[in-house]
């Protein structure tokens, strides 16, 4: 079986070399603790399939990268095994092993989400292993910084889930010691595509890494409450009261709801474009004995209001005075975003309850609020729905002057 | 133990690997994270590290995991799963890991009265009943390292005493390729991945192996369904060595849902001596079973009876059949005898019509230059020779008289031992598979069971030296232990009974 060499190593590291071609050894036990201290880590890696001639339209090349940061989480007294992935989240292991992170929520306070998969937990210590720990002094060559094949192929898998043979793998240390890749040549494996009973051909898989490392800004914290102070945006949320309108648009809407907030009274029109009740079109009515709002349905054929169950006002809208401005950043005049840290959790609690289904699993990506005369005028947010990214604009007017459309009416 | 490869995206959260991790890291959150590979290690730990980290050993796994529902639903059954695998790990000439697994599996139920409310017992807790529902016992696997590929092989003899050499492998049904398995991700030994550093010693000098890396060893001993560990108590015996290990996982579950309570305990023995045991073609000196082994070599005359006795290690029940296979180049006749008779007896001069079996006719089909097989059974006209099918209209056949017998010429005479003066039993690496050579290939044992679980194959040779007399052989099937003697005679001198009624 042949093999496929595919060196390759980052620029940052070309500079590197190997302490021992020249007869001098490292110290290999001052690597791993610099691995045991934190590194961050970049990871590119190209798996290349090449099927027989007949079938070469198959052929396929796949590619895979990770940066992340592996380090530690100290709240003074312990600490904790932590990583940073691309996205900024710090994942660590919750109580049983199970790894979770942590997020501002909108009011400004930490919430911790368990990581899981398909309804089963994530664990810390598969999903997030530092590799450089199961590997001792015994598995590096001092003189020559050769790599055990094994490990290498560890590292590998622990860094991107993926199982392959190496055939030589060497460290790369800068002038100062530090580790700042690992060159690793790959055998090709030769899969076998039976394509009639007891026949195969030779399906050959190739496979290529390049692994950079480097050491500074390598500090993890956990996530704590934001200090930001917003007055201008906190008055502007305050504002709004019970008093607005909202017209709630998205990329992957394909109507606009319009939300007329009129103090005791809430009309949600199903179609923000038409000046006339639409079927479906809901009207939230408080009620002051039982402290919840009274629900109905408009029904267009029989042009009348059907009585629905209550509902608290934040199963009908969210509670924006409510809300944390602490958790924002004045980006540019008027504009705010998020902090990295509340990127998460937050957006998703800006959206009403009636896309409730369709944010069911939906990972916030962030948030803008934009103020126009020192009143909020849009709040957008984005998500990441099942991998489709869905962005929602609320639009807010006539805040303090909302009254219901003339033609919504009980009769 | 084998692990599927799967392929993930770039960014996704897991890497489902062999050997990675159990389910929880509380040293972690505790603070009691392993030390740095600067900080000093004991000897200690060093000296029991050395004893088991790539150096040859045995690992006796004794796991359990018990289910328990709590819902007090006596229709609601737990599970209890308890498994003893032991592994043998190599670092001679070639790496390899063997690994024998028992499982035995139970049934969990609530223990009710006869009112049908749960029993509790004096703390107030349920109670159950254990029902074993099925117990199996594992089938010994060897993995050596294919240096070259790094993927996982196994070795074999192949009845004709070569070395055979299979991949694993795994396969993506939705592409239809298999993917041979990297060896190191198939046969870890978890102490490959422990430092001395991952040891630390208590108060009372015990050494405790860090919960991250305990999570992974239970992990690469096949301990998916164990619980977090919690503690993980490294024992040492007089030498230092590491003698066993005591995990301790505590309970997870739901209040009145579930329950699942698992153990998890390893003995090792055999430090830096036990080594996995390679096979090798045989060199056993057998000329006069050689040549008995090819008495058949072009021969289309011969007799070819079949004992069989069978028992029921259950009940006791034993029974008996004999068949004589009547071998003609243009026709083979096989001739089921009545229980408890001899070929020469009166009620065995006639075709069988009993039911519980059938004679059987392989007949020369000179036209299509084929053979046909025959049954002779039952039908609205009375007993009568119908073609058997294999399946719907498809009838059995055979292109050429070689694929009706036993074909044992295809057996290497090394592959056997000689015991006696005219016995030679078949070596171990071979028994399993040899069985079926022996056995006609049509109307014959035809148990699946005979490849790959013969159990006994002895052969003994006729005392002129030049042909095989008979062949004990055993196997067991469910909980059926079956005897099956082949006894070879009359080669060149066998006549088709006068009393066999086909094409008339």
């Amino acid at each position: 079986m042949s093999s496929s060499a595919v060196l390759l190593a980052a620029a940052s590291i070309t500079s590197g070399v190997y302490f021992g071609v020249h007869g001098d050894s490292v110290d290999v036990k001052a690597i791993l603790d610099q691995f045991d201290s934190g590194y961050h880590v970049s990871v590119t890696a190209s798996e290349t399939t090449t099927y027989p001639e007949s079938l070469s339209g198959l052929n396929n090349t796949r590619n895979y990268a990770i940066s992340q940061t592996y380090g530690w989480l100290s709240d003074g007294t312990s600490r904790a095994k932590a990583v940073k992935d691309a996205d900024g989240f710090i994942h660590y292991a919750g109580e049983d092993g199970a790894s979770v992170y942590d997020s501002l929520n909108a009011y400004n306070e930490v919430e911790t989400f368990v990581e899981d998969y398909y309804g089963m937990d994530v664990l810390y210590s598969e999903a997030y292993r530092e590799p450089w720990a199961y590997i001792d002094t015994d598995d590096i060559n001092g003189e020559t910084l050769e790599l055990d094949r094994t490990k290498a192929s560890f590292l590998i898998e622990s860094y991107l889930g993926i199982s392959r043979a190496v055939e030589e793998a060497h460290l790369v240390v800068d002038n100062n010691g530090l580790v700042t890749g690992v060159e690793i040549s790959f055998l090709d494996r030769y899969d076998g595509l039976e394509v009639e009973t007891g026949v195969f051909d030779d399906v050959i898989s190739s496979f290529s890494a390049s692994i950079s490392y480097s050491y500074s800004d390598i500090a993890l914290d956990y996530v704590k409450e934001s200090t930001n102070s917003n007055p201008e945006l906190e008055t502007a949320f305050t504002s709004l009261g019970n008093n607005y309108t909202m017209v709630v648009s998205g990329n992957q809407f394909t109507s606009n709801l319009a939300y007329y907030v009129a103090g005791n009274s809430i009309y949600v029109s199903l179609d923000a474009s038409l000046n006339a009740l639409s079927d479906g079109d809901m009207l939230y009515e408080y009620n002051e004995a039982s402290g919840r709002y009274n629900s109905y349905t408009y029904s267009l054929s029989s042009d009348t209001w059907m009585r629905g169950s209550s509902s608290a006002l934040s199963d009908i809208i969210p509670e924006f005075s409510t809300f944390s401005t602490a958790i924002y950043y004045e980006e540019s005049a008027g504009i705010y975003a998020l902090v990295d840290d509340a990127i998460y959790s937050a957006p998703l609690a800006y959206i009403p309850a009636y896309y409730d289904a369709i944010f069911d699993d939906a990972i916030g990506q962030g948030a803008y609020a934009t103020l126009a005369n020192g009143a909020l005028s849009s709040l957008a947010t984005s998500f990441s729905v099942s991998g489709i990214a869905v962005n929602v604009t609320e639009s807010f007017s006539s805040i303090g002057e909302t009254t219901l459309p003339s033609y919504v009416s009980r009769g | 133990m084998k692990k599927s490869v799967l392929v993930l995206s770039a960014l996704a959260l897991f890497s489902l690997v062999g050997c990675g991790g159990g389910e929880g890291t509380s040293s972690i959150i505790s603070g009691s994270d392993s030390a740095s590979s600067s900080e000093t290690t004991s000897s200690k730990a060093q000296v029991a590290l050395a004893s088991l980290r790539k150096r040859g050993h045995t690992a006796v796994v004794r796991m359990e995991t018990t289910v328990y529902r709590l819902s007090g639903d006596p229709s609601e059954l737990g599970v209890r799963i308890q498994r003893v695998s032991t592994f043998k790990h190599s670092y001679d000439a070639v790496r390899a890991m063997s690994e024998e697994l028992d499982a035995y599996y139970y049934d969990v139920y609530l223990a009710t009265d006869s009112s049908g409310d749960p029993i509790l017992d004096e703390n107030g807790d349920y109670t159950f009943n254990f029902v074993a529902s099925h117990s199996s016992d594992g089938t010994p696997a060897t993995y050596f390292r294919d240096e070259e590929t790094g993927t996982a092989v196994t070795h074999e003899i192949d009845v004709d005493n070569t070395l055979d050499v299979t991949y694993m492998s795994d396969y993506d049904d939705s592409t239809g390729i298999y993917s041979p398995l990297n060896f190191d991700v198939v046969a870890r030994n978890p102490w490959d991945y422990i430092r001395a550093s991952d040891l630390t010693e208590d108060a009372e000098g015990v050494l405790h192996l860090d919960l991250e890396k305990a999570n992974f060893l239970v992990d690469c001993y096949g301990g998916s369904s164990i619980n977090w560990v919690s503690d993980a108590k490294v024992n040492l015996d007089d030498e230092g060595h590491i003698e066993s290990l005591d995990i301790v996982t505590p309970d997870i579950g739901e209040p009145g849902r579930y329950r699942r309570a698992t153990t998890f305990h390893v003995d090792y023995s055999g430090h830096g001596i036990d080594q996995v045991q390679d096979v090798a073609p045989y060199e056993n000196d057998n000329p006069e079973l050689e040549t008995a082994l090819a008495c058949l070599d072009g021969v289309t005359n011969f007799k070819y009876r079949r004992d069989m006795y069978v028992t029921d290690s259950l009940t006791g029940a034993i029974q008996t059949s004999a068949t004589i296979g009547y071998y003609n180049e243009d026709l083979v006749y096989y001739h089921h005898l009545y229980e408890g008779t001899e070929e020469n007896d009166e009620v065995n001069q006639e075709v069988y019509e009993a039911g519980d079996d059938y004679d059987y006719v392989v007949a020369y089909n000179e036209e299509e230059g084929i053979y046909y097989a025959y049954s002779y059974e039952w039908s609205t006209f009375g007993w009568s020779w119908g073609i058997v099918s294999l399946s719907g209209t498809q009838p059995y056949t055979f292109n050429d008289f070689s694929e009706i017998g036993p074909r044992f010429n295809m057996v290497d005479a090394a592959v056997f031992r000689k015991t006696g003066e005219k016995t030679y039993e078949a070596e171990e690496a071979v028994l399993a598979n040899v069985g079926t050579y022996f056995d006609n290939q049509f109307a014959g044992v035809h148990s699946e069971a005979l490849i790959g679980g013969t159990t006994k194959c002895i052969i003994t040779v006729n005392e002129a030296g030049d042909a095989i007399e008979k062949v004990e052989m055993a196997f067991n099937s469910s909980t059926w232990t079956y005897n099956v003697t082949f006894t070879l005679s009359d080669i060149n001198n066998t006549t088709i009974p006068s009393y066999l009624n086909f094409g008339e």
